[in-house]
């Protein structure tokens, strides 16, 4: 998929996977890719809770219409209850079982990673990024001008928000649709901003993907092994990746999202470019 | 490393509970504030175990995900089946039930009122409905050591059907008085069958009269009132590591001698331990 707008230009692939002894219907990740507006977002339904694929959908839509203008905890309530009464209108549609209506109430639940990408303010200067990300969902930079090896100074270099494989679990904070639940999660919100240069590369990725990234491929600067897959024909070769490492237990068994974003070039005297206000750190 | 392997409705795991249902259980449940007998206690226990785990496989409308079965056993007016599918012959060992069986199997829903934060400030009342699936019973002896037994031939015979699954669960719940010998062997025996992924899980759940402090995973028995609770702490598993670390998460102070038992508490908890995906820690 390629893109420009605002004189951001952009090669971006996105691959899915539903988790081995799932049918695609039950895949529960989301993604938004719009290289028009620079917004990619990958989000990921909790498998635990009820609904949890059209949660991460609309977390993930959320993102890509933007982001509240304050950072305060009220600020963030508001923004995301547009997505909680859809989603609670979306699951009510239909009469529901008794055994539904106690999982209704207690929500469905999505960690997000949404990346906004702004165009360099002159041709071959550099352009500015912003994150923010609930729980386990990662953002990697890898910077074009080093040969395909993380950005050193970029803190999404190894991973962000999370940076340490061990930091892995099953437990992460993840936004809610009831409003209840997201009160421990605003002071967690993790930002943060960069920069780029023509030929960098960001991958944007749901939990199993990224914890496989942060353990085999960052350490050794492995990318090689992803990059194929940008100019890929179509996703055979990502799926005979995936397949390879669940035979060899390298990659966890779960929904799989891959967000890859080339930034091909930046030209742009239109818009100044300026540093991305990601507007998180609610307190 | 054992008990890590994926629940997944390929590889299910199993629940078996051991209900006392002997005439002792009609002595007072020794929790403070709460007018009941032992045997409400176990029964409330046991619905609040399958209303659990119910939740957890529970993915919308019609889609219950059978990532466990569950069987019941009373041991009181014998050894009998609780659960029970329209199918399931006198002779026949007590079936274990796919969750997504376990809703035909409700007797009646009670409403159960339930206080909640409205996320604004305020505090809201829910009525849910909380199925019963079990119902006080309470008569004889306590043959607890035939109790284990038949648990053992139901366990020996899924471990056979699922050598790499997760290794079962079986919850006892009693007032620990066994009236046909020392459970301690039955309950070794038990412990001892395994899957490739470890050893069944034996947890016990002691009702008492006494009005002691309820315990929930200790590791040890020093705090426990009588030979009763000793000799059940004494049956129990000890939490392996991944439920040592979930049990962490959920707020209880837990080490690698801790034991799945509780006084006066249910075990409803380790239904939570389960992974069975991903367990976002905001939610409860």
């Amino acid at each position: 998929m390629d893109g420009a707008a605002t004189g951001l230009v952009t090669h971006s692939r996105l691959f899915t996977l539903p988790k081995a002894g799932k049918t695609e219907a039950e895949y529960e990740d989301a993604a938004v890719v719009d290289d028009a507006t620079g917004i990619y977002v990958v989000a990921d339904g909790a498998s635990d809770s009820v609904f949890a694929g059209l949660w991460a959908q609309l977390v993930a839509q959320r993102f890509a219409d933007g982001l509240p203008a304050a950072s305060d905890a009220q600020s963030w309530r508001d923004w995301l209850q547009p997505a909680q009464t859809a989603w609670q209108t979306t699951v009510h549609a239909d009469p529901l079982p008794w055994y539904v209506e106690p999982k209704i109430r207690q929500g469905a639940f999505a960690t997000c990673v949404a990346l906004i990408l702004r165009p360099a303010a002159t041709p071959g200067g550099l352009g500015h990024w912003g994150v923010v990300a609930v729980g386990d969902s990662c953002l990697f930079q890898i910077s074009g001008a080093h040969n395909g090896t993380p950005a050193s100074r970029s803190p999404a270099a190894g991973g962000f928000p999370i940076s340490n494989p061990a930091e892995f679990g099953t437990n992460p904070l993840a936004l809610c649709s009831n409003p209840e639940y997201n009160e421990v999660v605003w002071p967690h919100l993790a930002h943060t901003s960069g920069t780029w240069q023509p030929g960098d590369l960001f991958i944007l990725a749901s939990d199993a993907m990224a914890h496989w990234i942060m353990q085999e491929l960052v350490p050794v600067g492995a990318w090689d092994r992803l990059l194929p897959l940008l100019d890929a024909a179509d996703d055979t070769a990502f799926r005979a990746l995936v397949a390879a490492e669940w035979d060899n237990g390298l990659l966890r068994n779960d929904d799989l999202t891959l967000l890859m974003i080339r930034v091909v070039s930046a030209e742009d005297t239109a818009v100044p470019s300026q540093p991305v206000t990601t507007a998180a750190g609610a307190s | 490393m054992p008990y890590s392997t994926q629940i997944t409705r390929q590889d299910p795991t199993c629940f078996l509970l051991l209900i006392d249902q002997s005439e002792s259980m009609l002595d007072p449940f020794g929790v403070a504030h709460v007018q009941k007998t032992k045997a409400e206690g176990a029964a409330d226990a046991v619905n609040r175990v399958l209303e659990n785990l119910l939740l957890r496989c529970t993915k919308g409308p019609n889609d219950i995900r059978d990532y466990f079965y569950v069987g019941a056993v009373g041991y009181g007016p014998g050894v009998v089946p609780v659960l029970t599918t329209p199918d399931q012959e006198p002779d026949e060992l007590p079936r274990l039930i796919p969750m997504s069986q376990l809703p035909d199997l409700v007797i009646k829903l009670e409403v159960r009122r339930k206080q909640q934060l409205d996320g604004a400030g305020g505090i809201l009342t829910v009525e849910e409905p909380f199925p019963i699936y079990v119902e006080p019973v309470a008569a004889n002896g306590t043959p607890m050591c035939q109790a284990l037994q038949v648990g053992y031939e139901i366990i020996e015979a899924w471990c056979k059907d699922h050598p790499n699954s997760f290794p079962p669960t079986v919850i006892n719940i009693t007032d620990g008085e066994a009236s046909d010998g020392s459970p301690l062997i039955s309950a070794q025996a038990l412990r001892g069958l395994a899957t490739n992924d470890g050893n069944t899980l034996l947890f016990n759940c002691h009702l008492s009269s006494n009005p002691a402090p309820a315990i929930i995973f200790s590791d040890t028995d020093q705090y426990l009132v009588d030979d009763y609770a000793r000799q059940l702490f004494m049956m129990s598993s000890i939490l392996p590591e991944s439920f040592q670390q979930a049990a962490a998460t959920q707020g209880y102070r837990v080490n690698n001698r801790t034991r799945g038992f509780a006084f006066n508490a249910d075990l409803v908890d380790l239904v939570k331990f389960l992974d069975v995906g991903t367990r976002p820690a905001n939610m409860r």
